[in-house]
């Protein structure tokens, strides 16, 4: 999974802004947004975005696994990665 | 810190202002 060719993004303090620029859309995502969008980008599958943001955040990833695929979803549905 | 992750579509109000790609 990765961000669509005509999907830009930005980084911002907040997180990162996120651009299609097909359809003429603007996204905002906080900083764990971001993550998981860093790691998509990196060709990530969910279960290892899973495993490395439990590392990092020093969460169990049973506790952070449904707020991630959410998110993924989010970004599904938005038309914005490739599945 | 984990903070939920969330994505906000905010086309609206960016177009709402007279910003264009």
């Amino acid at each position: 999974m990765k961000l669509k060719k005509f999907v830009k993004t930005r980084d911002e303090k907040f997180g990162e802004v996120i651009f299609d620029t097909l359809k003429e859309k603007v996204f905002v995502t906080n900083e764990t947004g971001k993550d998981i969008v860093d790691l998509l980008q990196q060709g990530y599958s969910s279960e290892n975005i899973v495993r490395s943001l439990s590392d990092l955040y020093n969460k169990e990833p049973a506790e952070i696994q449904n707020d991630i695929l959410s998110f993924i979803d989010s970004l599904k549905n938005n038309s914005l990665i490739e599945v | 810190e984990w903070k939920k992750p969330e994505l906000e579509d905010v086309s609206e109000k960016i177009m709402a202002q007279p910003i264009r790609f």
